[in-house]
């Protein structure tokens, strides 16, 4: 996890599943507690996102809105992709294709 | 050729080597790899659904029967826990802001990707057949 100004960076790993998306929530949680309200969301390195972890990006997306501040995601990979697509939720989250275009969109 | 796999454990780590198995059946078979992989996520979500509502912390298995021919393929998954239906139509996300679902979304994948979704109870055992009709999914890809 990163700060860049008033935007956080949480480069997610390996897989997100109902075993580690936990973890990913707790972190997300800490940081709007604390303020951080801005969030990038690095999905480069995902090697697969189930439904646990859709729940997670939709949950933290709500919440940071309720704070008044806002969530994307960036580097998509592949499988994210195609999931959050099945899922149908393509339109409700902001995709950049890089880190320094998610930060600049805040 | 029908393929069975082997009992496993009913663990949540188990369920993502369930849709790789299946994916793995599906490319054997001649599925394009973009409509063999389109095949994991849904076999993925009913069985962590399966591990995770229907046995919750009870000890248990889980297995499934892949069948593929030119055309569709169709994915048994039977499990010995509590009756759990995962056949239940689901709701179209027909607006999904301002409040988007949170719950729910492991069926609404099953739901979308795969054409047919049919439980029965079959003594002890739940039986759920997931088929997808594959015209697009043929060929190289």
């Amino acid at each position: 996890m990163q700060v860049y100004n008033r935007v956080a960076v949480i480069t997610v790993q390996g897989r997100v599943d109902s075993a580690s998306s936990s973890e990913l929530m707790t972190t997300i949680r800490s940081l709007l507690e604390c303020g951080q309200t801005n969030l990038v969301i690095d999905l480069g390195d995902v090697e697969v996102l189930s439904s646990s972890g859709l729940r997670v990006l939709v949950s933290a997306l709500k919440s940071a809105r309720s704070a008044g501040g806002d969530l994307c995601l960036a580097r998509l990979a592949p499988q994210a992709s195609d999931v959050i697509s099945i899922a149908g939720l393509e339109p409700l989250f902001r995709v950049y294709p890089d880190r320094e275009s998610a930060l600049a969109s805040f | 050729m029908p393929r069975r796999c082997p009992k496993v454990p009913a663990e949540p780590d188990q369920a993502q080597h369930l849709g790789g198995s299946v994916g793995r059946a599906a490319a054997v078979a001649g599925l394009s790899r973009r409509g063999a992989f389109g095949c994991q996520p849904p076999v993925a979500e009913a069985g962590n659904a399966i591990m995770t509502h229907g046995y919750a912390d009870r000890a248990g298995w889980i297995r499934i029967r892949t069948e593929t021919k030119p055309g569709p393929i169709s994915v048994e998954i039977e499990a010995t826990a509590p009756p759990i239906n995962l056949a239940t139509p689901q709701p179209e996300l027909a607006r999904i802001e301002p409040s988007p679902p949170v719950a729910g979304l492991g069926l609404i994948i099953i739901h979308r990707v795969m054409d047919k979704t049919v439980y029965r109870r079959r003594g002890r055992i739940n039986w759920l057949c997931l088929v997808k009709r594959s015209p697009g999914l043929a060929g190289p890809g």
